[in-house]
């Protein structure tokens, strides 16, 4: 997957547009799901991974390969949801909407899934009670299966400090969760 | 007191901890309760973590995503059109565009302008003389006459005929040529004005007859015939006084 995201990478920087628009394929929906669990907004993370996307493709010529590609977008969204939500400081942990919690939730029924029960809106409550670190720590590791030092660069911190957002995020979700253990 | 290891607990359920440290960590969990506890608790965490469906994407993402791109690159493009005034072409060809456009525009201008030889050769010089002198009079005037001393003491100054090269005696006789033809415009405007100017541009105009009529007469007595000219004339001490 790295090798083949290289290799359009280096496509791209030549000015292929088939090479990026096959990176915007693979990735719209990663950044999205990253954008949408910092802002809670389904249509600005719509927004935000267009803005992603854009300003990565303008910035193509500056990754250098240092990190992997999927880090360095990473990083481009993670910065970009980052400074909306200062921008718009009012709208940070803003409340559900019943259309938006109904998207977000989509797929999620807790009684067809063996052992567990109403664990979807838990998980959800349980993540917003993190700190902003903490809750993108296990998110980038849990949902974007990225190892604690990529979490690191993107959200600009040591890997000692991934790990101790992480420690105390899985510890907090615990408390959080002890009702839905699995009863298997 | 808290067991120093726990943070590796991370580490090891998220499978991060090296080979060498894994099996000792795990030895040391199964003699640890805190650590015990600890990494039961985080796996049943992951597990419940596990389930939980991410917001699917919207169905048009992708496809928004590339409109947006190619909407800004069009953007981008037409501006640089306006900008430039250009049609949309390929780059490449609007570039070569530009370049022929500016190139074309060089020698256009060359060819419209073309400066006198005795203005490039002697202008600049006189009108750097001509800020020395008291501005109480005609600055082009002054500069006229500057360029036509510069010229006449060339002139005489070439004595020695072994040292002439045809081109540099052939560059002297067009920029005489051009001299005469401008002495003759001022003359014309002159007209009833300043009687002695007047009478100095005609002397001027008469020298500079005899330079070119002496060369076309005697080529290989050039320098003498041309200082005898000027000399028999006065001028240079005519037109130096007149400037003082």
């Amino acid at each position: 997957m790295g090798q083949r995201d290289e290799k359009w990478v280096r496509q791209a920087q030549k000015g292929s547009k088939k090479a990026f628009d096959k990176l915007v394929r693979r990735y719209a929906p990663l950044i999205f799901r990253l954008l949408y669990d910092m802002i809670r907004r389904y249509e600005d993370a719509q927004d935000l991974t267009q803005e992603t996307f854009l300003r990565a493709y303008v910035n193509i010529g500056q990754y250098r390969g240092d990190a992997k590609f999927a880090t360095w977008l990473y990083r481009i969204a993670y910065n970009i949801g980052i400074d909306f939500k200062r921008r718009k400081s009012k709208m940070f942990n803003v409340e559900f909407t019943s259309q938006e919690q109904k998207l977000a939730l989509q797929g999620l029924d807790g009684s067809k899934l063996p052992g567990y029960a109403g664990e979807g809106e838990a998980i959800e409550s349980a993540l917003q009670k993190l700190t902003h670190p903490q809750r993108m720590s296990v998110v980038l590791n849990y949902y974007h299966g990225l190892r604690m030092r990529e979490i690191g660069d993107i959200l600009g911190c040591s890997e000692a400090t991934v790990r101790t957002h992480l420690f105390r995020a899985l510890r907090r979700l615990r408390r959080e969760l002890k009702d839905y253990s699995p009863r298997v | 007191m808290a067991c120093k290891q726990r943070e590796n607990v991370v580490s090891f359920v998220l499978g991060e901890l090296s080979h060498q440290n894994s099996e000792p960590f795990h030895e040391h969990v199964k003699s640890c309760p805190e650590c015990h506890q600890l990494l039961q608790e985080f796996q049943e965490t992951g597990k419940i973590l596990g389930i939980r469906t991410m917001p699917s994407a919207p169905d048009g993402l992708v496809g928004d995503c590339l409109l947006r791109i190619r909407n800004a690159g069009q953007d981008r493009k037409a501006s640089i059109d306006e900008r430039l005034f250009l049609p949309r072409l390929r780059p490449g060809l609007q570039w070569a565009t530009i370049v022929m456009v500016f190139f074309m525009g060089l020698g256009l201008g060359k060819l419209l302008f073309q400066p006198p030889v005795w203005l490039e050769r002697y202008g600049r010089l006189a009108q750097n003389q001509v800020a020395f002198l008291p501005i109480d009079d005609n600055r082009a005037m002054r500069s006229y006459l500057l360029s036509v001393e510069m010229l006449l003491l060339d002139l005489s100054n070439m004595d020695d005929p072994a040292l002439l090269d045809d081109d540099e005696w052939n560059t002297e006789i067009q920029i005489t040529r051009e001299m005469l033809k401008r002495t003759r415009q001022i003359k014309n405007r002159l007209g009833d004005g300043d009687l002695r100017l007047y009478q100095l541009v005609a002397e001027i105009e008469w020298v500079l007859e005899d330079v070119l009529g002496t060369a076309n007469i005697d080529v290989a007595g050039l320098p003498p015939n041309v200082r005898r000219a000027i000399d028999d004339q006065q001028l240079l001490t005519k037109i130096h006084e007149y400037i003082s």
